[in-house]
């Protein structure tokens, strides 16, 4: 189920909400339980096995890391098996059939059979969720949570279940047994989760029809401005889809007293590649440095293990993304990138005008997002090479040039300081100019979600 | 929350976060309260097709059908279908695509004057597989003495060039184009015959529908008819009627932009012209003329013509004996419906349709004693529809 459909906006949200607050507050972690459950199996409930499995599993781990607190070796051995189970189903349902496809490739045979598993939807983000909550223990920034129904909504919990932030247990241990709600909470939730559905329905689908209206011209008929739209409205549509799914995952949690991690900061605004790194997908990146990156040794080895580090990090970091070659292909350039920026031009960078380190950063991303998007291109090379080549229908320049503004300007912080300092002059007109706001964000979101699955059939008779 | 400590919660609470919760909250709940307890709409004139209902959906609903998703994907539709006031969220989304500039809604152009332009979304797959069947139905035809005539209607978005907003080419035109005429030597092709006019800025296409007014059916009426070795019905023997003067079609559909131009209907009516009947073969209904009025009621006005799309009618002169008449058979889409009452005044018409008549087009040539046959098609339906293929059938090839 998706936040950005009627069912869940009108269906299991009002149900989840009535729940939730009607019934006494001890069952509130069991009711957010039950209904993720429902959340994660509505479409696919064949799934919800695996991740009972997994639930169990990751509770029993975690009860055999603590209860070896004192036996190193035996708290090690349970923390190895931890990971090699989880990282094994997400092995297996992501990896195997593209590892297998690979070797069958390699030597012109079937050597190993292609499966054909279909995979399990938010399984990359909770996998990572359940690990970081026996590493935490193993560590003992956590302790372990003698309640499994808790500590499975946790994992389970819907708001971030399918699409992040990826919530690490040590952040929200407390949340999990004692939060507080109030309107104030609730309401900067609804906020927040308006103001995400607009980003998702508004910026990123619309973003997303240019980019595939372009990319499925015929390479003769794109032309370099096609060419060059359609890789900038990806560019968006990426941004706007991702960005909004996060903040309507925090202001969700926010309805529900959860305060989750912020995962985007304009990224776009980025001054280098490093910068970008910091400021996207920011719940990945950091599980990345906490759980590989420093335990490999970070930045304090000598030149080549650092680079041995970052090259492991970046590889892993791409085929999180993706079972295909793009996206390992798209890990090695920013490894590439950022070691450039550690060991060659950083310091250089650092000295250049803003607007120039703001040009470098923005050309690097977008032809990362190209490769990142090749998967999805039938003819990426055509694609590429008509970058270069001539021609275009102006029309389409046309229409592009408002919205393209648009969202250049809300991948900033620029609209929403203005925007607070235009009603903060309004004095308690304000709170109403906010509210006019939000209600008018939502109406064009229910507008663009009647218009995204409208298709009349008008030549059928029956 | 107890309800003391709600009031309390209350008390202490901003009145504007209060207000904001409560209202968010209320949209809501109102909203999926109004989408069941509303009376549920079963049909949608404007996407012609059949809703999804709650009792349909709850009524049909399994474990197996809950284990494969497809109750999942049901409970979508309906949401969807039974929104409360959908058409008008649809009319808001056209206008904000509007105000933003974007040239096109639903895969609509905006074009100049009012006109609504769709993006042609057939493709060239059937093509080469119509034409050879188009090929051995004419070689078939032929061989039993009669005349044959195969004419393709422009699409809206070939024949409203003068109207494309600024810098649109219609570059995606010519795949389709490609694919029929210069494929097909005797194709003959309406929009030459239409050019002068739609130069002349006629209103030959419907602003709000995918099909040629009824000037423009006249238009190509005169060329079919030529061809068919007879005069062009004359101009000053036809009175003009408007049927109706608020028809948005087809294309207003796909965006139900509340600012359309509404276009209107004509009837080029000839004198006698009543004395005829039109039998919808499927159903056996029968009418006297040409036009089936009870469809001027509905949204899909153009279907007036003839009833709409049937895979079967046949049109006579009442009192006219047998064989006095020639009769011309007509393998068509909808583009021909305005086209017919002009072919009317010369010939009985035996009408089908090769996406709903399943039967051999040939044999039926051979018994209904037609003395010619006329294919009368969209580019589309010849370039990217696989019906037109059928009229191979019972040639022997």
């Amino acid at each position: 189920m998706l936040f950005s459909s009627f069912e869940f906006l009108l269906g299991f949200l009002p149900a989840v909400f009535l729940c939730y607050y009607l019934l006494p507050p001890a069952l509130r972690n069991p009711v957010l339980f039950v209904f993720s459950i429902l959340f994660y199996g509505w479409g696919e409930p064949v799934f919800v096995f695996l991740m009972l499995a997994t639930l169990i599993f990751d509770w029993l781990f975690g009860l055999a890391v603590s209860k070896n607190a004192e036996n190193k070796k035996k708290k090690k051995l349970w923390l190895v098996v931890s990971v090699i189970f989880n990282l094994g189903i997400l092995a297996f349902f992501k990896y195997f059939d593209f590892f297998a496809s690979n070797v069958n490739a390699l030597f012109s045979h079937e050597i190993i059979p292609v499966l054909g598993v279909s995979l399990p939807i938010g399984i990359s983000f909770y996998t990572f969720q359940a690990l970081s909550y026996v590493i935490d223990v193993y560590r003992g920034d956590a302790s372990h949570q003698k309640n499994p129904l808790t500590f499975s909504t946790y994992v389970v919990l819907f708001p971030q279940l399918i699409a992040g932030p990826i919530v690490r247990y040590k952040d929200i241990e407390g949340q999990l047994v004692g939060r507080t709600h109030s309107f104030a909470g609730f309401s900067s939730g609804v906020r927040r989760f308006v103001t995400g559905l607009g980003k998702k329905l508004l910026l990123a689908d619309t973003a997303g029809a240019f980019f595939r209206y372009f990319s499925s011209l015929p390479d003769g008929e794109r032309g370099w401005s096609g060419a060059w739209l359609g890789l900038f409205f990806f560019s968006f549509q990426i941004y706007f889809d991702f960005s909004g799914y996060s903040d309507m995952a925090i202001g969700l949690g926010r309805m529900f007293g959860f305060e989750f991690c912020e995962n985007f900061n304009y990224p776009y605004t980025a001054t280098s590649v490093t910068d970008f790194w910091r400021r996207w997908h920011i719940s990945l990146s950091t599980w990345f440095r906490d759980y590989v990156y420093i335990p490999l040794g970070g930045n304090r080895v000598g030149k080549a293990k650092h680079i041995l580090n970052l090259l492991t990090v970046w590889l892993l970091t791409g085929l999180w993304h993706g079972a295909s070659w793009n996206f390992v292909l798209w890990g090695l350039y920013y490894f590439v990138f950022l070691v450039l920026e550690k060991y060659v031009w950083g310091k250089a960078l650092e000295k250049a005008p803003a607007v120039l380190r703001r040009i470098y950063s923005c050309a690097v991303i977008l032809f990362g997002w190209f490769i990142f998007a090749s998967a999805d291109i039938s003819s990426p090379f055509g694609y590429l090479a008509s970058l270069f080549s001539a021609g275009g229908e102006t029309y389409d320049i046309w229409r592009s040039v408002l919205i393209l503004i648009i969202l250049a300007l809300f991948s900033t912080p620029l609209p929403k300081k203005l925007f607070s300092s235009a009603v903060s002059k309004l004095g308690r007109g304000r709170e109403i100019a906010v509210g006019a706001a939000l209600a008018a964000i939502f109406l064009l979101s229910l507008a663009a979600l009647a218009g995204s699955d409208y298709s009349p059939f008008l030549y059928t008779r029956f | 929350m107890g309800k003391m400590k709600l009031f309390d919660e209350i008390k202490k609470s901003r009145p504007a976060d209060v207000i904001t919760a409560a209202a968010f909250c209320a949209a809501i709940f109102a909203l999926a309260i109004l989408t069941f307890a509303l009376p549920q709409k079963d049909f949608s004139e404007n996407e012609n097709r059949a809703l999804a209902t709650s009792g349909g959906v709850f009524g049909g609903m399994s474990a197996a059908k809950v284990f494969d998703g497809s109750f999942e994907s049901e409970i979508a539709d309906l949401y969807r279908d039974q929104f409360p006031a959908r058409a008008q969220m649809l009319g808001i989304r056209a206008v904000s695509d509007r105000i933003l500039l974007l040239g096109e809604t639903g895969g609509v152009i905006y074009g100049k004057s009012g006109y609504m332009i769709p993006r042609p979304d057939g493709g060239t797959d059937a093509a080469e597989k119509n034409l050879a069947a188009v090929e051995a139905f004419r070689a078939a035809v032929e061989g039993d003495g009669k005349t044959i005539v195969f004419a393709a209607a422009p699409r809206p978005a070939d024949a409203l060039y003068p109207y494309y907003p600024a810098g649109y080419r219609g570059s995606e035109l010519a795949a389709a184009r490609e694919a029929v005429f210069p494929a097909c030597s005797y194709a003959t092709d309406l929009l030459e015959v239409l050019r002068p006019s739609v130069d002349a800025g006629d209103y030959v296409y419907y602003r709000t529908d995918h099909h040629w007014t009824t000037e423009g059916a006249y238009l190509a009426s005169c060329e079919i008819l030529r061809l068919l070795g007879k005069e062009p019905v004359d101009r000053s023997l036809l009175t003009v009627e408007t049927a109706s003067d608020y028809f948005l079609g087809t294309t207003h559909s796909k965006t139900l932009d509340p600012f359309a131009t509404a276009d209107r209907i004509e009837y080029y009516r000839f004198e006698g012209d009543e004395e005829y009947t039109t039998l919808i073969v499927d159903t056996g209904r029968e009418f006297d003329g040409f036009y089936d009025r009870s469809f001027l009621e509905t949204k899909d006005k153009y279907s007036s013509f003839f009833g709409g799309n049937n895979g079967r009618i046949r049109v006579t002169k009442k009192g006219a004996g047998e064989g006095e008449r020639e009769v011309l058979l007509v393998v068509k889409d909808s583009y021909a419906h305005a086209v017919l009452p002009f072919l009317a005044y010369y010939y009985d018409l035996d009408v089908v349709d090769p996406r709903y008549y399943m039967s051999s087009v040939y044999r039926t040539s051979a018994e209904d004693g037609c003395s010619a046959v006329l294919i009368l098609c969209g580019i589309d339906t010849v370039a990217g529809s696989p019906a037109l293929a059928r009229v191979s059938f019972g040639t022997g090839k």
